[in-house]
């Protein structure tokens, strides 16, 4: 298994390019989607409120719906907005078991922190999630999963709305007033600093 | 700056501290076992060597995995003071799969198909299916270190008073395995948790497992737990 991720990690590119140039829809793949979305799932799973101590379970819990479902998949939404409606439900179940304390207070932890990035990096980073986390933690459900996903994932909206099952000009709408909310979020930040 | 810069700067860093090491994808993918039920749906099904993923017997798997969960667990809470004194456990990143002795490992041929996480905690919530539009499959039951790693799991839930991740946890065991020989360990774990609720019928529980299991040896812990703990008030607990 784990040649066969470590090679669909070194093909991406080419799998990509093939699937472009043939224009037809690829079967989904587990070994790909693991390869190509698990940064994606644990980013989210970070931002939708697991606990860093969580996270290790929760990708787990993540990739085994994955695995389950992934025949049924039809293409009807992006397979990254399907994967994030799955991260949504193991966040939501992870938030309601774990108890979170002030780990959004904490430095990285060893899952994400960079390991060629200095000190200095790693702990401006962390300072610049936890405040992008905080801001996040602020919003409804579906600004959220919008937040996520447009801003800090940069999915195209054409590929949100029809997950979330609301008009693209409304999450075109909710793009612009989430970021113009978290410049204010920022900007006061700054000032308070 | 402009102010689109500062977010822009911001969401950057956010990625970039958010972002998964390789050694954690690794960890992760390390966890994650082949699905009978995927390489039946999606692929043809394994050769009789692919399926046996243990060297040892089952029976003999499950021996060493019970006396060596019971060992651990006595570790844990044997010198452990009251519950509600106990700081939290260390982050669960540290937890390593090393945990494991060698021989409990699986064997080392590598499947070439799809995988399933060890514990599949999401698909055992109703509503989570129903929104999702998936069918309630039942899961199939693996091996003995399988089953022997969610009930570490369920431990260490127990160990962190996380109660209602160990009992899904226990959920998903009865759900897995029906029939086991790891049934008495599961029992105390699912007690235990029923304790660290607080849940009214901790106390006349924990007497029948004593009166079932009179050598066990969670027997010691589960009457400081249980028996210490329902009674006292609830009123009186922070």
């Amino acid at each position: 298994m784990a040649e066969k991720l470590n090679a669909h990690r070194k093909g991406a590119t080419a799998v990509e390019s093939a699937r472009v140039a043939d224009a037809e829809p690829a079967a989904p793949d587990f070994a790909r989607v693991y390869v190509e979305h698990f940064d994606f799932a644990c980013r989210s799973l970070s931002l939708l409120g697991v606990a860093p101590d969580g996270l290790e379970d929760a990708a787990q819990d993540v990739f085994g719906v994955v695995s389950r479902r992934l025949a049924e998949f039809d293409g009807r939404v992006s397979l990254r907005t399907w994967l994030f409606a799955i991260v949504q439900r193991v966040a939501a179940n992870h938030r309601r078991s774990h108890r979170r304390k002030n780990q959004r207070l904490l430095p990285l932890s060893p899952a994400t922190r960079a390991p060629g990035a200095s000190p200095e990096d790693n702990a401006q980073a962390a300072q610049a999630a936890s405040l992008v986390q905080r801001f996040c933690d602020g919003l409804d459900e579906s600004r959220r999963a919008v937040f996520v996903l447009a801003l800090v994932e940069e999915v195209p909206a054409r590929e949100i709305a029809p997950s979330l099952g609301v008009p693209l000009f409304t999450v075109y709408s909710r793009i612009r007033s989430l970021r113009e909310q978290l410049q204010r979020f920022l900007e006061q930040h700054e000032a308070e600093k | 700056m402009s102010d689109a810069k500062l977010a822009e700067r911001y969401l950057a860093l956010t990625r970039q501290a958010l972002t998964p090491t390789p050694a954690f994808r690794e960890r992760v993918q390390a966890n994650l076992q082949p699905s009978p039920a995927l390489l039946g749906a999606l692929a043809p099904l394994p050769s009789r060597v692919d399926r046996g993923f243990f060297r040892l017997s089952k029976r003999a798997s499950v021996a060493a995995g019970g006396a060596l969960l019971a060992l651990g667990f006595l570790a844990g809470y044997g010198v452990r003071p009251p519950a509600r004194e106990v700081p939290p456990p260390p982050p669960r990143l540290l937890d390593t799969p090393a945990e494991l002795p060698a021989l409990l490992e699986p064997d080392p041929i590598e499947p070439t198909l799809p995988v399933e996480a060890k514990p599949s905690i999401a698909a055992r919530h109703g509503r989570s299916r129903a929104r999702l539009g998936e069918a309630a499959a039942p899961v199939p039951a693996r091996g003995p270190s399988d089953e022997l790693a969610l009930l570490q799991r369920a431990e260490r839930a127990v160990r962190a008073e996380n109660s209602a991740l160990a009992l899904m946890l226990a959920g998903e065991l009865d759900a897995r395995y029906p029939s086991s020989e790891l049934l008495e360990e599961r029992a105390a774990i699912e007690l235990m948790a029923h304790c660290v609720a607080h849940a009214t019928d901790a106390r006349s529980r924990a007497e029948r497992f004593l009166r079932a299991h009179p050598r066990s040896v969670y027997a010691e812990r589960i009457a400081q737990l249980c028996l210490a703990e329902a009674a006292t008030p609830a009123s009186t607990r922070d």
